[in-house]
């Protein structure tokens, strides 16, 4: 279909006016997203101005941001070479392997950061499997692992496939008659990526970025495995201790505040990331660069990559896990907690999916001037760590709606409150991809909205709304501080117990649980990569 | 409100019991356009304004004008997918739409054909052809077969949409639209999609349908040619208005403005003085048709076709008007002439005469020709 006539046809619509019961619907549900932030807004004011500048004016505080500050730098930088390198080599050379390859490097996506910080202690501590192997050599200690190396290693190898994924779908939409428009004006193939390639690539790349910031900004397990200090582990730290209620509220806005300005540094860029895709069309096939003798060590490389960041974690969890079965513990007690995340998992995706649809159809179809608002509300979950949803949601049951607290309800709502942003990008991808003019034909033929919706429109965007619930279902089951501090008492899930085995040190069940876990995120996960090309996955 | 609302609804449930029987009288029309006008609630300009139009039953009319003229949001508002914003619209005589009452789309029974087709990709093209039917219907199949026959799809009906050509998807699309039986048929650019010889060949196509079912037709098109060839009555549409409606030999031959003349026919325009119906122009004298009265030496704006004109360079060096250049286009040769006061016209001739660039040319009109003038 032709393009032009699509964006035709969408900026039409645009001008129609929105029905009401979307309007309040869509209203309804941005204003629940918006809860949790505006609540610990709220909270922090009630705390004396005095006693809050007095707590970040503080050493402490000052230390905490500075590392903070350090790592997303570190991680970022780091994250973007690989993403970029790896995505490039992938899709535009001639390369053997690719598929195999290509969903090695997706695959340490379903891997939760408090996993791979496990392992990482286990391989590479100073007296870790690596230790032992290069005593061979005569090594008899390793540098420390912990502190800002290892936890700069886990959160490198946890988001630069976020970054591949978005960069790879960039370099897809690509006009290849671009690079060779470059190649017959006397570029050669290495100037060509970085004078032509790389600019058309820089709205990716700045939005995989800030994904990786945001991310590190919010991420708890493996910054407090690897004992680094940033300001998620200080908050929660401090919530354990339970001594002071406003500190770590505090601390909470401190953050919100942090991540609001990378929210708005990527809500800019990603205008410019609209003219980049509207020249997609229809996907040209470029004829791949070929390598010649650097086939094989781009090969290499990149299954260097896949070995550190998917193999030997994995290696490791089945190690754990048959000295674990040799010794005789058994994998029974795993049951229910899985069956917990299963259930919580699929709840979560349901009602996200139930949210983000009336959202992202109203954004996509409508020009309408709550559509910004809308827009910002829905998608603050994207910079809302999720430690700071669930603390602001335990304070707000606690102080107003106490049947809630410790109920499923909360949990399911912070996890809403968190994934709509994905579910919502995916969504979107596919309403845009309708032609308003099916719907159109539809009513035509006689048909009232009801049914056009349900047999036109909710069939065509189908596949949006399964990859968004597949997403939501991963990210449910890797969360771990929401889902610590939000679940009811005595309910396990997966990541909770592999949480809990693993600051205890039982890595025999650490190792099972995990490579369950890795196995129900995995399969979904591979299913995708390999069936479509294009979807979003943010956060 | 609640008043409105209920007058809204009888009015519309009888709207849809009457459009159901068959209307048509000839003083009604099948759809009626009475001073509409169409706006956009922040736009300065209205979309359309005070359109009057009468389409008689079984008749095909043409709506054609260049792209943001306001001829697909006609189209569109009749259709109901745009509301009118004042002024009245009636199908098969029944009020559907004005200021205070819309019928919504599903309750006009009219078949819309869009220019990318709209295919439900999701379904088979049997399946799309039977999505609009009555699901009661008893020779349900036999009805989608025969409709499938006539647009010359037979053999298709479980393909899906992607495994069709353009030109195939659109006879779905016009298979899918006629099932419904539909007051009237609605095409927005139906063509404009295809190559040159496929929308011919499916233009006649069409025209033989809707000839042989008696079916209204509008449709909406910038190609002065198809609409010449397919329409009973063109309505050319410019700047958000009707300019003129007629028949297409008719509108051709008295454009009842300059501007109707160039999006009727290729044209060009020259000043003229006028004295009793003959025009002396700076390219010579010709005789004039004047559409209203004109007074005697009254200076006018000359309208030349260059079909019109015939040129030769006969009896030699005298002649004041210069070729400046020559296209070859096949059936004809294109011809730019220059007279000596610097005015342009074109001819377009069988070159049996080999005029070459740079010579000296006279200008004749074609017998029985006369050449349109206008006031200035």
């Amino acid at each position: 279909m032709n393009q032009n006539n699509l964006n035709k046809n969408i900026l039409l619509y645009n001008k129609s006016k929105p029905p009401n019961l979307l309007i309040i619907l869509t209203l309804a549900i941005a204003l629940l997203c918006i809860t949790p932030a505006l609540y610990l807004l709220f909270r922090s004011f009630e705390i004396a101005g005095v006693s809050f500048l007095s707590i970040i004016l503080t050493k402490n505080v000052f230390l905490v941001f500075f590392r903070t500050v350090s790592i997303i730098f570190l991680v970022s930088i780091v994250s973007c070479i690989v993403a970029v390198f790896s995505a490039w080599v992938v899709e535009k050379t001639d390369i053997p392997f690719k598929k195999f390859l290509t969903l090695g490097l997706i695959l340490p996506l379903v891997i939760p950061s408090f996993i791979l910080a496990t392992t990482v202690v286990e391989l590479y501590s100073p007296k870790g499997q690596l230790q032992k192997f290069l005593s061979i050599f005569g090594v008899d200690r390793l540098p420390e692992i912990y502190g800002l190396p290892g936890a700069t290693f886990v959160l490198v190898i946890m988001t630069y496939p976020y970054v591949f994924l978005i960069v790879r779908g960039a370099l897809r939409r690509l006009d290849p008659q671009l690079l060779e428009a470059s190649r017959s004006l006397g570029y050669g193939s290495i100037k060509t990526f970085f004078f032509i390639t790389v600019p058309l690539l820089r709205p990716a790349i700045a939005s995989g970025t800030l994904l990786v910031a945001l991310y590190t900004l919010s991420d708890y397990g493996g910054m407090a495995l690897l004992r680094y200090n940033t300001f998620t582990v200080n908050i929660m730290t401090l919530y354990d201790a339970s001594i002071n209620r406003s500190l770590p509220s505090i601390l909470s806005l401190l953050l919100v505040f942090f991540a609001l300005f990378f929210i708005f540094i990527e809500y800019f860029t990603r205008g410019k990331g609209v003219f980049h895709r509207s020249t997609s069309g229809s996907e040209k096939i470029s004829k791949p660069l070929e390598t010649g003798i650097f086939k094989w060590p781009l090969v290499i490389i990149l299954f260097l990559i896949i070995l550190l960041s998917l193999i030997t974690p994995v290696g490791v969890l089945f190690y754990w896990l048959i000295r674990g079965l040799i010794n005789g513990n058994d994998l029974l007690p795993l049951l229910n907690p899985i069956l917990n995340s299963l259930y919580v998992a699929f709840l979560a995706s349901f009602f996200t999916v139930l949210t983000a649809l009336p959202i992202a159809i109203f954004i996509t179809r409508y020009k309408h001037k709550l559509n910004n608002f809308i827009e910002f509300a829905s998608y603050i979950g994207f910079g809302l760590p999720g430690i700071v949803v669930a603390l602001s949601l335990v304070f707000l049951s606690i102080n107003l709606f106490l049947p809630l607290y410790q109920s499923m309800w909360l949990l399911i709502f912070s996890y809403i409150v968190l994934f709509i942003p994905a579910s919502i990008g995916s969504i979107r991808a596919s309403v845009l991809q309708v032609n308003p003019r099916l719907e159109d034909a539809a009513y035509s033929l006689g048909k009232t909205p009801i049914i056009v919706v349900l047999r036109v429109t909710l069939p065509l965007i189908m596949p949006g709304i399964l990859s968004g619930g597949i997403i939501v279902f991963l990210l449910t089951l890797k969360e771990l501080p929401a889902t610590l501090i939000l679940s009811p008492i005595g309910y396990d899930t997966l990541s909770t117990t592999i949480w809990g085995a693993a600051t205890e040190a039982f890595f025999t069940r650490t190792g099972g649980a995990s490579l369950i876990l890795i196995l129900i995120a995995g399969f979904p996960m591979a299913f995708m990569t390999l069936k479509t090309t294009r979807y979003n996955i943010q956060k | 409100m609640k008043l409105i609302l209920n007058k809204l609804k009888k009015l519309s449930k009888a709207s849809e019991r009457k459009l159901k029987s068959e209307m048509s009288s000839d003083e009604t029309g099948v759809i009626h356009l009475d001073s509409v006008s169409h706006f956009y609630p922040n736009d300065k300009f209205p979309t359309i304004e005070n359109l009057n139009l009468l389409v008689k039953h079984g008749e095909f009319i043409s709506i054609l004008g260049e792209s943001g003229a306001g001829k697909t949001t006609t189209l569109r508002m009749i259709a109901g997918f745009e509301k009118v914003s004042s002024g009245y619209l009636r199908i098969g005589g029944q009020l559907v739409g004005s200021n205070f009452l819309h019928a919504p789309p599903n309750h006009r029974n009219l078949g819309v054909v869009f220019q990318d087709y709209a295919l439900f990709p999701h379904m088979t093209v049997y399946k799309n052809i039977e999505f609009g039917m009555d699901s009661k219907m008893v020779d349900k199949t036999d009805k989608i077969n025969s409709i499938l026959s006539m647009v010359g799809m037979h053999g298709y009906e479980n393909k899906y949409v992607h495994e069709l050509s353009g030109g195939q998807q659109q006879r779905v699309a016009i298979a899918r639209a006629v099932a419904i039986n539909p007051i009237a048929l609605l095409l927005d650019e139906p063509f404009s999609n295809l190559d040159r010889i496929l929308a011919r060949e499916l233009r006649k196509d069409i025209k033989k349908i809707v000839t042989n079912t008696e079916t209204t037709t509008i449709l909406v098109t910038h190609d002065r040619e198809e609409a010449l060839a397919i329409s009973d009555r063109v309505a050319v549409v410019s700047n958000r208005k009707i300019l003129q409606i007629d028949s297409p030999d008719y509108i051709y031959n008295n454009p009842s403005t300059p501007e109707v003349a160039s999006l009727v026919g290729p044209c060009d325009f020259i000043d003229g003085e006028y004295k009793n119906n003959t025009v002396l122009t700076s390219f010579g004298k010709f005789s004039a048709k004047p559409l209203q009265k004109i007074d005697d030496h009254q200076k006018v704006k000359v309208l030349i076709r260059p079909s019109d004109i015939y040129i030769s360079n006969e009896g030699g060096e005298n002649f004041s008007n210069t070729v400046t250049s020559r296209e070859y286009r096949g059936e004809y040769d294109e011809y730019e002439i220059i007279s000596e006061k610097g005015e342009v016209i074109h001819s377009r001739i069988n070159n049996f005469e080999n005029i070459t660039i740079d010579s000296k040319v006279q200008i004749k009109l074609n017998k029985n020709r006369s050449v349109i003038v206008y006031k200035n």
